[in-house]
């Protein structure tokens, strides 16, 4: 029988382009198919996705959506964390677009040489990114509160807590893990997000599930 | 801050701003149109939100960042869908077609004319013909000549405007018809009552020009 749950395809990494849509549904207490695909098996899948991409989400009775923003503010829009009011989404928008480069950017060098690589994210470290979080600074201090819109979090603040999260992970080689420390506002609501109860649930849960994976 | 929205943006035809203001435009609401030159921008850039264009200044601040806007304008103006399944159909294909430009950014970029001739032949051939033909196939599943459900939407609008767009006047006719709901699309859109005016008088100022 086809599950009645909304179904989100993504790889099985706790980050990553999916990782919001998995940490809203949770937030908003939504049951969901957390489908976690693993890039051996990305090869046979690809084809079938909309776009040759993740994350995807099928809504039973519905249809696929694809493209991650997309999925967040569908998501987002059902656990609470997408405003009604039109200039407060149109705040969540801008922010979620504006940081959309980060990932486009730093994905874009995931594939290249060593050589380049290093090259091109030391070019982004220290040029394209600043001129990025330099904005979204200015835009984020523009309210006080805990998160960007304000004292309730949106889905803005989810997708910053996980890109700061990649981002100061050390993982992204010849990228500096300090780099979003100067970011007050940037750094100060990823850690509110982290501080949020149902995220740090999240986290416990997906230690416990890896645990009892690796002891099979 | 005044209560008309004011939209600031390049004196471009055809760029980013241009869904925006169709969109103003189609929903009947009042705007206000800044334009500057490339030359004067270095000095403007430190007033716009994102230090991108556009930008749209409304009644309770600035919004930045071209989707946001053009969902922003889009909600006031019935482009918009209120159903939630469509609305995410709406924005997934909005942000696909992100990836359909950005294969046209090198071209831009290339000030050889040789080379960029060299590009967009191989441009169209690959990368543009390839991300088309995705894209294509994700226009398959509306019942009507719109991208989602049977109204318009900043979808279309958008689609419009890149088939139209003056910048893109070198891809050959005979390559877009193998994109029969883009063209399908860009029609519909081409045929709706509330443009007609904006569109003749786009047609009018084109002719002076040329």
């Amino acid at each position: 029988m086809a599950s009645q749950l909304p179904k989100l395809t993504y790889f099985d990494m706790d980050g990553g382009r999916g990782e919001p849509a998995r940490l809203a549904f949770y937030y908003g207490s939504i049951a969901f198919e957390d489908n976690r695909v693993t890039f051996a098996k990305w090869g046979e899948l690809k084809g079938s996705t909309p776009w040759g991409s993740l994350p995807t989400l099928e809504i039973p009775g519905k249809g696929t959506v694809g493209q991650s923003l997309a999925i967040f503010r569908y998501v987002g829009r059902h656990a609470n964390l997408y405003p009604t009011d039109d200039f407060q989404a149109a705040q969540v928008d801008q922010i979620l677009e504006g940081l959309e480069d980060v990932s486009v950017k730093l994905g874009s060098t995931m594939r290249s040489d060593e050589e380049k690589k290093k090259a091109d994210r030391q070019r982004l470290a220290n040029e394209d990114l600043p001129r990025i979080f330099e904005n979204a600074e200015k835009i984020l201090s523009k309210s006080s509160g805990k998160f960007a819109l304000g004292d309730q979090p949106t889905i803005a603040d989810i997708v910053i807590f996980v890109l700061n999260r990649w981002l100061s992970s050390g993982i992204i080689d010849f990228f500096p893990k300090d780099f979003t420390s100067k970011y007050a506002r940037f750094s100060g609501i990823a850690q509110a997000v982290g501080d949020l109860p149902k995220i740090q649930d999240y986290y416990a849960g997906r230690q416990k599930a890896k645990e009892a994976a690796a002891s099979k | 801050m005044s209560d008309t929205p004011k939209l600031h943006y390049f004196n471009i035809s055809y760029g980013r701003s241009e869904a925006i203001r169709l969109a103003f435009i189609y929903g009947n609401l009042p705007f206000e149109y800044n334009t500057f030159s490339f030359p004067e921008w270095p000095a403007i850039k430190p007033t716009a939100p994102w230090g991108t264009a556009p930008w749209l200044d409304v009644k309770q601040g600035q919004i930045g960042q071209t989707q946001a806007i053009l969902r922003y304008v889009g909600k006031q103006t019935g482009l918009y869908p209120k159903d939630d399944f469509e609305a995410a159909k709406v924005d997934e294909l909005l942000c696909a077609l992100e990836d359909v430009t950005g294969v046209l950014r090198p071209i831009f970029q290339e000030q050889d004319p040789a080379k960029k001739k060299e590009l967009q032949e191989a441009t169209l051939k690959g990368d543009l013909k390839n991300s088309l033909e995705r894209y294509e196939r994700n226009l398959q599943q509306s019942q009507s000549n719109f991208a989602v459900g049977s109204s318009p939407s900043i979808t279309d609008l958008s689609i419009f405007v890149i088939r139209r767009a003056h910048m893109l006047s070198w891809v050959p006719t005979s390559f877009w018809d193998n994109f029969k709901r883009f063209n399908q699309i860009t029609e519909a859109v081409a045929q709706l009552p509330a443009l007609q005016a904006e569109l003749s008088k786009q047609q009018q100022q084109q002719q002076q020009q040329s």
